[in-house]
């Protein structure tokens, strides 16, 4: 029997905002899901359903209030909310890739740098990250002009590809996918799809939040409804 | 492949248990714990007076702490600071690791070379050669982009941010385990920052060096530190990963510092 890469188990997370008259709300309670090795689930819902709360809390940027997230790799079993710091850098540097919607770096340096990162941090040599970063850049059709400049002068949907480039980089077993394709042209669009693609196809297990219609049915394996708590059945995707 | 892995079972080079140093009532720090690993870039942050430049000194070995304790394990053999002689700590704090201070004329000799700013820490330890000294000074000035034509010009002439780099070169040409940074964009202009948080994050990923780094401004923080503390009235009031300190703030006087960073 196939193991599951990712095992949400009764996830919950709400926020206590201290200096907001200590106001408490509950974002999700209780989100079970696992997701396979070669997969993609796409969470889907209104905004404000905390699609992107799970994503965050699966990268560790939130501390979850309860429940387990169980990640398999390697035949290792480890819950994510029981990790030390240490051991979470670890995990993110070589199994856990994460887009989100912004991009964050020092400004000055280059776009090309940026993307090369995270291989020189597993111990890739300059040359090899520098060739795969390049490929990755140019797939994403970002100029070569600036592949030297800090991308911070960027636009949105270019600062959008430099983000999913980089973690594009190397393949890894799990993928949080938030919003990768929002800002992005029909072209660009159709050249990340092509990466996730990829992704799958060397069995990362992906769990992604897409707003069009389209890139969602072209990269879901299952979908899950928030709202409701079940899948939505394939055929009723585009209703 | 890997080489770069974190060793997870490796102990601690910096192990500091129930660490006090107090002035004052809550005035210092106080029951501070903490480790530090190989390579490893730990934030100290919180407002001014709330103990973090106490707490700094205290590890460096500037400033003797009234109880508790600091391990140093460079390699297989422990070193507590308490007990150790002086001379073997000044050599320490000239070796094995670096300091850089905010002010960078307090951590120069203003009217030394350039050159011999740097060449000063190895000769501590033991170098002698004078052509081989002033070639490492050469290297680390281009390093941090300091115009090599200035090597034998005296840093009092020099602008702050070109003192400050001045100052990482000198500290880190002994390939220092431990860096101490208080503040180190404290005093410079917004673009000269850039340049500055460029070039350590550069050295501290091709040195591998670990550091202890102090700040109030949780923008430099958020690009350079692996982990954070935040301190508040001499106590660590919160610690974890950088983007969870700053995403999802548990304490209130956290929230409330997370808050008021301005979007730029």
């Amino acid at each position: 029997m196939r193991q599951a890469t990712l095992q949400i188990q009764n996830l919950s997370k709400s926020f206590v905002l201290h200096n907001q008259g200590k106001v408490s709300f509950q974002v999700f309670e209780n989100v079970s899901l696992d997701v396979y090795p070669g997969e993609c689930v796409v969470l889907a819902g209104e905004s404000g359903l905390g699609k992107s709360t799970i994503l965050r809390c699966l990268y560790a940027n939130y501390l979850s209030d309860s429940g387990a997230i169980v990640f398999n790799h390697n035949s290792q079993s480890q819950d994510l909310n029981k990790l030390s710091d240490r051991a979470l850098i670890q995990l993110r540097r070589e199994k856990i890739a994460y887009v989100s919607q912004f991009l964050r770096v020092i400004p000055r340096i280059p776009a090309l740098e940026i993307v090369m990162q995270p291989m020189l941090d597993i111990g890739y040599e300059r040359q090899q990250a520098e060739q795969r970063a390049s490929e990755l850049l140019a797939h994403l059709n970002i100029p070569e002009r600036l592949w030297q400049i800090s991308p911070t002068t960027f636009s949105g949907g270019e600062q959008q590809r430099i983000n999913i480039a980089r973690e594009f980089t190397v393949v890894r077993p799990l993928m949080l996918l938030d919003e990768p394709t929002a800002s992005l042209d029909a072209v660009n669009r159709a050249a990340v799809i092509e990466l996730i693609q990829e992704a799958k196809d060397q069995k990362s297990a992906i769990i992604g939040i897409f707003h069009d219609i389209e890139s969602r049915e072209q990269v879901a394996d299952r979908i899950l409804d928030l709202q409701s708590g079940n899948f939505i059945e394939n055929d009723t995707w585009c209703a | 492949m890997n080489q770069a892995a974190l060793v997870l079972d490796e102990s601690p080079l910096l192990n500091v248990s129930q660490l006090t140093r107090l002035y004052g009532i809550n005035k210092g720090c106080q029951q501070v714990d903490l480790e530090l690993f190989r390579g490893e870039v730990l934030g100290i942050v919180g407002e001014s007076g709330s103990g973090k430049s106490t707490l700094l000194r205290c590890l460096s070995g500037m400033e003797q702490c009234d109880s508790g304790s600091i391990e140093y394990q460079p390699k297989h053999h422990v070193m507590n600071l308490q007990d150790m002689r002086k001379a073997d700590l000044r050599q320490l704090m000239r070796t094995d690791w670096g300091i850089v201070q905010q002010n960078p004329r307090d951590g120069l000799h203003l009217d030394m070379s350039a050159g011999a700013n740097i060449g000063e820490r190895l000769m501590s330890q033991g170098a002698r050669h004078y052509g081989q000294i002033r070639e490492q000074a050469l290297e680390w000035m281009e390093r941090v982009e300091l115009d090599i034509e200035r090597i034998d010009d005296k840093p009092k002439n020099f602008s702050g941010g070109m003192q400050q780099r001045l100052q990482i070169a000198r500290n880190l040409v002994t390939s220092p385990r431990l860096l101490f940074m208080d503040e180190p964009t404290g005093g410079l202009d917004v673009s000269v920052q850039a340049r500055i948080l460029d070039l350590l994050r550069k050295l501290v990923s091709e040195l591998d060096v670990a550091v202890v780094l102090v700040t109030h401004d949780m923008g430099v923080a958020r690009l350079l530190a692996d982990r954070l503390l935040v301190m508040r009235d001499s106590r660590v009031i919160e610690s974890g990963l950088t983007d969870q300190i700053l995403e999802d703030p548990q304490e209130p006087y956290t929230q409330l510092l997370v808050s008021s960073i301005l979007q730029v």
